[in-house]
């Protein structure tokens, strides 16, 4: 509304980006569709409105314009406020909407066209269709760019990955220029540019905010600098080959004069874009050209073609046909096949309805299948991604390509093209190949199709038939492949393969298919239609069936074989399908398989059958256990990872549930009973409760303390429960030595009872040997949660047999043990060890100028925003140390594909449930303060705070080296995710739900590093020391940036007290984190740290 | 195609995308544009 009633403010911020320097500016019509202009009762305006829009800037490109340097306009086209892939708006609406504002806007002439901010790629491709159509009407043609914004999440709002936005952007002729837009700042969208860099064949632009909104001190802030935008924009113009730059918000003039100042003289580097002919889901891009696979399309939600489908489609089973489909990916299809052509039923309606389940529900390509040029419209306008049209063909003349072709092209569709013609279907390879060349010539010579998205299916026909005709026409179809491949080698070739073994059992079918397809793909074969899951490797097919196979496809009758009968006589008693392998288990084995599986629902069903022959007791001791002995061999065996061993757990929780009320009492279920704590001055008890879950669910009692238990609780806990056994945890280095100490307390006064120690400081040396002689009795180690139950196991079986266990035997005590923790770290010094000279630091450091930041003194983030977060979360930790998903005997590929597949979605989830749930909190406080060195200490000039820090010995390194005698700056910096993430993460422990307690758990760990990071990097950019960052975020979370962050607890820095200085100099209090009188920050999920600026700065011992 | 193109050929293009930025930025400074519902809280 501005552009009409403020004129002046309009062209002065024009002005202003001109005056700094800006070649082009954007139109104020990010909103100006009748959609958006309607919400204000505008609607009928929105012509004017964006013709005058572009009429302002034009008047100050004008004005500024010279001969070396013209100034341009370019028309903005916003994303509006509703999504099509949600359902929000239909295609016809939105792009009827966007035809008046491009109208309008061309009413303005403007330079050039920008569809920006896109976060729904169906949104684009509607946006993009509008455009086009003015283009036409009006017989103009200006320069397009179209810009996605990718999210903190990595993804585009509706979650499509950057992959899947070139696919579908690069197919669509009217755009010029690729970019990125909006929601983060350049660091998050690196690895998108440098994607583009690699992948777009358009010229590529970015726009980036300047950086993440943040509340500082109670007012919004972005946070980056100019000078930082500017050096990220020579990055992406030399590393990435980038053709347009600049700021999208909480940029401002400054931003591009400093953008201008670095950028003017750089030419882009020259690329050559890696281009791969694919398809796309609404979420992530698949090749065409498989490596060392074929394009599998999968065919069960086709009604023709499966009977399934067909029921749910007459059910009106919509989820159903989801799950089918869902099924057909998970079997290994590259995309779904749909086709709703139902004699007597609508087949728009259905077609509309599936696709509009499927789209959002299945992260697969969808090819559209119909013979209906209404139906494969309707479905092309639902999919935001890039699909294939099944079908074209000459049957009835070029009718129906003259009307899919350029539908194909305003959607930028693949196609499958059919060789039949007017005198029908293709059957000799000279035939298949003359009508491939006439569908090629019209496809792409008449419409432009691109050849790679082109795909041939020369048809292949059953072999089964026994008639004589049929014999060679797989062969055919074989040598109409060779030749098709040979003539137009830059296009796909596809077959639906089944036909070829029509009407013989299934077990003969799955080898046929299985030897044709083989033989297809060594003449070029690129694509299927197949049942993935139904295909065999060769070399699983027995010698004398892939050698008949072979015969019948290659008509290699002779003199007494006719390969069809001996492979019916071979396939006649064969069993149609491998029967599935529950039905055929009892209702133990069943059950055993489940806690093995982790496969909870049913479970009620299986129980309630073992019940008819089975105690509820024994069915827990006998069979559930038995269950839970195998996954505790799985994980012990590296076959099977934390998460999955959790799922298990939950199912025998669940089980133990339901068959209580059956049992004529609990006593005696116990097979023992483990009084667990976290030590004094610990809080951290992920470990220990994994050992609570692991013994629970193995028919043990656990009387979990809880956090920072003092040894008294613990003994008092023995005694009222008559425990077994003790088992301490704790997390830091110091909480090994409260280990060893209470374990010479419990010697002192005479306790006995069998002890076992876990947490990740501990070494097996140091509890056996060091701990085993404090306590006068052998002290178990506990690795993993599993060894926990091995030591339960060891104690269950010796009181059984009434033999004494060796964990509660007296050891002869040697000398007294040197008080140490265990060597792998020792964060109160190492009592002058020298240090093996590799680890020793003495090389000379620069005297570096320090860095002036823009102000001294705390600063309080009140809230960060998660989004923030997610693109620097350690994702390698989180998934293999936090969660668990380890390799465990997967190659790289398979580990690779787990951690895509199943991992992955997982944490997207997480993060959906963690912001929907408002379960973290992240808040930070950090400032510059001056400061100079004194020997080993560094003193803070303001307060007089005095930091000591140990020198390594034999004259090694010292933190306070890093710092100028004669006057530096050092950085202060508390983090912190809230208390409430650990409450709820308590909570949902409490609830029984494992795997979500640790993932929770794991994210909340990482999400305060992210933080961490986060306000790391903010210091160095305050400093002017963010150019050495590392552009990769991975090569970011490996410290490659200037200057380091040392936290408490590390030998460097291990005086924890210090710690108190560095919380009321922040005033760490305003985020509600404090340090207790162990010296443990509360809440659990936070961190302190010293941030040092000297370029050679390391991690170092002492 | 356009003399955009040809510039675009020649050298990196310099592009402001901040409308929304300044625009906020003069309704915060002048009391006199935008309305309640329009205007941010600064």
């Amino acid at each position: 509304m501005l552009n009409l009633s403020r004129p002046d403010i309009i062209r002065g911020i024009h002005q202003a980006y001109f005056d700094a320097g800006a070649d082009i500016v954007e139109t104020n019509t990010f909103g100006a569709t009748p959609l958006v202009l309607g919400e204000f009762g505008l609607a009928d305006r929105t012509r004017e409105i964006n013709r005058i829009a572009v009429e302002l800037a034009r008047e100050a490109a004008l004005a500024s314009s010279t001969e070396a340097q013209p100034r341009f306009v370019a028309g903005s086209i916003g994303p509006g406020t509703r999504l099509p892939s949600l359902g929000h708006i239909g295609w016809d609406e939105l792009e009827a909407g966007y035809v008046l504002q491009v109208e309008g806007l061309l009413d303005g002439l403007p330079d050039v066209l920008l569809v920006e901010t896109c976060q729904d790629l169906l949104q684009t491709k509607a946006a993009l269709s509008a455009i086009s159509q003015v283009f036409k009407r009006r017989g103009v043609r200006l320069p397009v760019m179209a810009q996605v914004t990718m999210e903190a999440t990595g993804t585009m709002l509706i979650g499509a990955e950057i992959g899947a936005a070139n696919v579908v952007l690069d197919g669509l002729d009217v755009v010029d220029i690729i970019g990125l837009n909006c929601a983060t700042g350049p660091q998050e969208m690196a690895g998108h540019v440098a994607y583009l860099g690699r992948h777009s064949r358009k010229r590529i632009s970015v726009l980036p905010n300047a950086g993440l909104p943040q509340l500082v001190n109670g007012c919004t802030h972005y946070p980056l600098r100019p000078e930082e935008l500017a050096d990220w924009h020579m990055r992406f113009v030399q590393e990435d080959g980038v053709n347009v730059v600049g700021g999208c918000c909480g940029t401002n003039p400054d931003h591009i004069r400093a953008v201008v100042r670095r950028v003017r003289p750089l030419k882009p580097k020259l690329r050559r874009p890696d281009f791969t002919p694919s398809v796309s889901s609404l979420y992530s891009p698949v090749s065409l050209r498989q490596d060392s696979d074929i394009f599998t399309i999968g065919e069960r939600t086709n009604a023709n073609g499966s009977r399934k489908f067909k029921e749910l489609l007459d059910a009106g089973d919509w989820d159903g046909i989801v799950s089918l489909a869902k099924r057909e990916v998970k079997g290994g299809a590259h995309a779904i096949d749909v086709c709703t052509a139902y004699v007597g039923r609508d087949e728009v309606a259905d077609m509309t309805e599936a696709i509009s389940r499927l789209r959002g529900s299945v992260a697969a390509p969808i090819v559209i299948d119909s013979t209906e040029n209404p139906v494969v419209e309707a479905a092309l306008k639902l999919v935001g991604g890039k699909a294939i049209i099944n079908s074209i063909n000459l049957e009835d003349g070029e009718h129906k390509i003259d009307t899919l072709c350029p539908l194909a092209k305003q959607h930028n569709a693949a196609l499958i093209a059919l060789t039949i013609d007017e005198e029908g279907m293709a059957k000799s390879p000279e035939r298949k190949l003359e009508i491939a060349t006439r569908l090629h010539q019209l496809a792409c010579g008449k419409y432009g199709v691109p050849e790679h998205d082109l795909l041939f299916d020369p048809l292949t026909f059953t072999i089964c038939t026994g008639n004589e005709d049929d014999r060679k026409l797989a062969m055919w179809t074989l040598e109409g492949i060779e030749r098709i491949a040979e003539r137009f080698p830059r296009c796909g070739i596809l077959l639906g393969l089944s036909n070829v073994s029509f009407g013989v059992n299934p077990h003969a079918r799955h080898v046929l298919n299985s030897v044709f397809l083989y033989h297809a793909r060594q003449r070029g074969l690129t694509a299927a239609i197949l049942h993935a899951s139904k295909i065999m490797p060769l070399h699983k097919i027995p010698e004398e069936q892939r050698q008949v196979a072979e015969d019948l496809i290659f008509d290699r009758r002779r003199e007494g074989y006719d390969p069809l009968q001996r492979l019916l006589a071979l396939f006649a008693d064969a069993e149609a399908v491998k029967a599935p392998r529950k039905p055929n288990m009892n209702p133990e084995e069943r059950l055993k398989q489940r806690i093995i599986d982790g496969e909870r629902p049913g479970i009620e069903a299986d129980l309630d059958a073992a019940m008819l022959n089975r105690k509820p007791l024994d069915i827990i001791n006998d069979v559930l256990l038995d269950g839970m002995r195998v996954v505790g061999e799985l994980f012990g065996s590296g076959q099977m990872q934390l998460p999955f061993v959790l799922q298990s757990a939950e199912t025998m929780k669940a089980a133990v549930a339901y068959l209580q009320p059956f049992m004529e009492k609990v006593e005696g279920v116990s097979k023992g009973r483990m009084v667990l704590a976290t030590v004094r001055g610990d809080v951290h008890d992920i470990g220990k409760n994994l050992v609570d879950i692991i013994l629970s669910n193995n028919g043990y009692d656990v009387v979990n303390l809880g956090i920072k238990q003092p040894i008294e609780n613990i003994l008092k806990a023995v005694t009222e429960h008559n425990a077994d056994a003790v088992g301490m945890s704790g997390l830091l280095v110091k909480s090994t030595v409260i280990m060893k100490e209470n374990l010479e307390d419990m010697r002192r006064r005479g306790v006995r009872v069998p002890v076992v120690l876990g947490g990740a400081a501990l070494t097996r040396g140091f509890v056996e040997d060091d701990c085993t002689r404090a306590y006068g009795q052998a002290v178990a180690y506990g690795r993993d949660a599993f060894a926990g139950l091995r030591f339960m196991d060891d104690l269950a079986a010796a009181r059984a047999e009434g033999a004494p266990s060796r964990w509660a035997q007296a050891v002869e005590v040697g000398p007294a043990a040197e008080a140490a923790a265990p060597a792998t770290m020792a964060p109160r010094g190492r009592a002058g060890r020298p240090l093996p000279e590799h680890e020793l630091e003495t090389g000379p450091l620069a005297e570096i100028t320090p860095p002036t930041p823009p102000e001294y003194g705390p600063k309080l983030l009140e809230r960060v925003p998660l989004r923030a977060l997610w693109p620097l979360l350690n994702e390698d930790v989180l998934f293999k140390f936090q969660w668990g998903y380890l390799k465990k005997g997967m190659s790289s590929e398979e580990h690779a594909e787990q951690l895509r597949v199943v991992v992955r979605p997982i944490l997207l989830d997480m993060i959906r449930r963690v912001e929907n749930e408002d379960i973290f909190r992240p808040q930070a406080v950090y400032g510059h303060f001056r400061c100079h060195r004194d020997g080993d200490t560094i003193v803070l000039n303001d307060s007089g705070v005095r930091l000591r820090f140990p020198r390594q010995p034999g004259g090694g390194r010292c933190l306070s080296d890093y710092v100028r005698e004669d006057g530096d700056v050092l950085g202060l910096m508390a983090v912190t995710i809230g208390q409430h993430a650990s409450e709820e993460a308590r909570r949902w422990f409490e609830l029984n739900q494992y795997r979500d307690y640790l993932t929770l758990h794991g994210l909340g760990v990482e999400t305060a590093e992210a933080l961490a990071e986060l306000v790391h990097r903010q210091m160095r950019s305050e400093l002017g020391i963010s150019g050495d960052d590392a552009r990769d975020v991975k090569d970011l979370l490996k410290a490659q940036y200037r200057g380091k962050r040392y936290a408490y607890g590390y030998p460097a820095c291990p005086e924890m007290a210090d710690q108190r200085h560095l919380l009321e100099l922040l005033g760490a209090e305003r985020i509600g984190l404090k340090m207790d009188e162990d010296e443990q920050l509360h809440p659990e999920q936070s961190t302190a740290a010293l941030v040092f600026h000297h370029p050679q700065a390391r991690y170092f011992k002492v | 195609m356009s003399q955009f193109l040809d510039a675009l050929d020649d050298r990196v293009i310099i592009f402001d995308g901040a409308m929304g930025t300044m625009l906020q930025n003069a309704i915060c400074r002048s009391p006199t544009i935008g309305s309640s519902r329009t205007a941010p809280r600064c």
